[in-house]
């Protein structure tokens, strides 16, 4: 083998282990993010960089902190100290122009119930200059999307489908998805899941999600966040986190090592 | 290509696609010229993120086990065939190891072992005769 493909062995297999794109740099980046509710510190001095064309799984058992990073991470919530830039720009700064290149999934997707699936499709195009016709109607065609039905009577699984409908319909570069599965049945879950994939696939796409499953984090993620009490314990590439063990360590053995069992941790609430 | 990603292993996903390929290149279930599915296709079938397909094609293409054609996909290659010798001898010795540490706890000593696998060899062997005589 020549010096010359040697070479690029090493560039090519660094590019899949932590896939940086000179131009992309790094998508999201907070700096001694802190947030808290009365006494409670609920995400606590986080210091996160994702580069660009990097899908990172955010684990944490429940109240250590995701929902409301992810809040932070979307400008629903002001931070109580640090800063916050997604694709190098604060809210303050532009928030229409995070606004259009950011797609997300949360619990608190404000969705109006009166509307049927085809008017709140329609409602929400207007608000968004790149939204992509074509791409919808293959995603309501796959997802299997009632477009007639209102939103009041969408089961928890349809609702899921059509937020991720919302997220990806105008080619977010940032896409941001908190508890997406949550609920779901396994077929459904699958069905969701897929879509994703297909959408990390694109060119220079970004995802941060947040899971309760480490299998599902394991999958599609390059990176984990493993968050305990607030704090951001470990973020690392979840390949080198399993070679780094001194004996060979499943992540879920990985995470429970880091966060202790369910009553081991502070109570948070 | 059947592949079956655990991901509750300590084994990174990338890691358990490379060895199942290896391992049916070293079975003949997958032979030369085979085309393998596209990283996409791959990706959403097994529900596991298009940069660890990638990845794992990636090193499968370094050793040699598989080659790009331009603009039409990724096949098994013909040197895959030779180099799955070493793959089988590895896959052996992988079994055989197994059965000398079970060996060493059942108190059996070096010698007593060695009989037990010259015993078995020339049965296999003599069965194995008799197979391709009454075939032929």
């Amino acid at each position: 083998m020549g010096g010359n493909s040697g070479n690029s062995v090493y560039e090519s297999a660094g590019a899949a282990l932590a896939p940086v794109e000179s131009s992309a740099g790094v998508v999201i980046r907070t700096s001694n993010l802190s947030r808290r509710f009365g006494r409670v510190e609920a995400v606590r001095n986080v210091s996160l960089e994702v580069p660009g064309g990097c899908v990172c799984g955010l684990l944490g058992l429940n109240g250590s902190g995701k929902t409301t990073l992810i809040r932070l991470l979307l400008g629903h919530l002001r931070p109580s100290a640090g800063q916050v830039r997604l694709l190098g720009r604060s809210y303050q700064q532009d928030e229409p122009g995070i606004r259009e290149r950011v797609g997300y999934v949360a619990d608190a997707r404000y969705l109006y119930e009166w509307m049927t699936v085809s008017e709140t499709l329609d409602f929400t195009r207007a608000f968004h200059r790149t939204w992509d016709d074509a791409k919808v109607r293959s995603l309501i065609d796959r997802l299997g999307l009632p477009l007639d039905r209102k939103v009041a009577e969408l089961s928890r699984g349809h609702r899921a489908r059509l937020c991720l409908t919302l997220a990806l319909a105008y080619n977010p570069e940032l896409i941001i998805l908190d508890e997406l599965t949550a609920g779901l049945d396994p077929v459904v879950r699958r069905e969701v899941l897929k879509n994703v994939i297909e959408e990390i696939g694109r060119e220079g796409r970004t995802v941060l999600f947040s899971s309760h499953s480490v299998e599902e984090v394991e999958r599609l993620a390059d990176q984990v966040a493993i968050m305990h009490c607030g704090e951001v314990v470990v973020h690392a590439s979840i390949d080198d986190l399993k070679q780094s063990q001194p004996a060979p360590m499943t992540l879920e053995e990985i995470f429970f090592k880091l966060v202790g069992s369910a009553d081991g941790g502070r109570e948070r609430r | 290509m059947r592949i079956k990603i655990d991901a509750s292993s300590g084994v990174p996903i990338y890691l358990q696609i490379v060895n199942q390929v290896r391992t049916q290149v070293a079975l003949g279930q997958l032979k030369p010229e085979d085309p393998l599915p596209s990283v996409r296709q791959l990706a959403a079938d097994l529900v596991v993120n298009p940069n660890t397909i990638a990845r794992a094609y990636l090193d499968l293409e370094h050793q040699g086990i598989i080659y790009k054609r331009a603009g039409q996909g990724t096949y098994v290659s013909l040197r895959a065939v030779e180099m799955s010798k070493n793959e089988r001898v590895r896959i052996f010795s992988e079994l055989l190891e197994k059965a000398l540490v079970e060996g060493l706890h059942l108190e059996l000593d070096h010698s007593e072992m060695e009989s037990v696998f010259r015993d078995l060899m020339t049965r296999v062997n003599g069965r194995d005769e008799n197979g391709a005589r009454g075939e032929s």
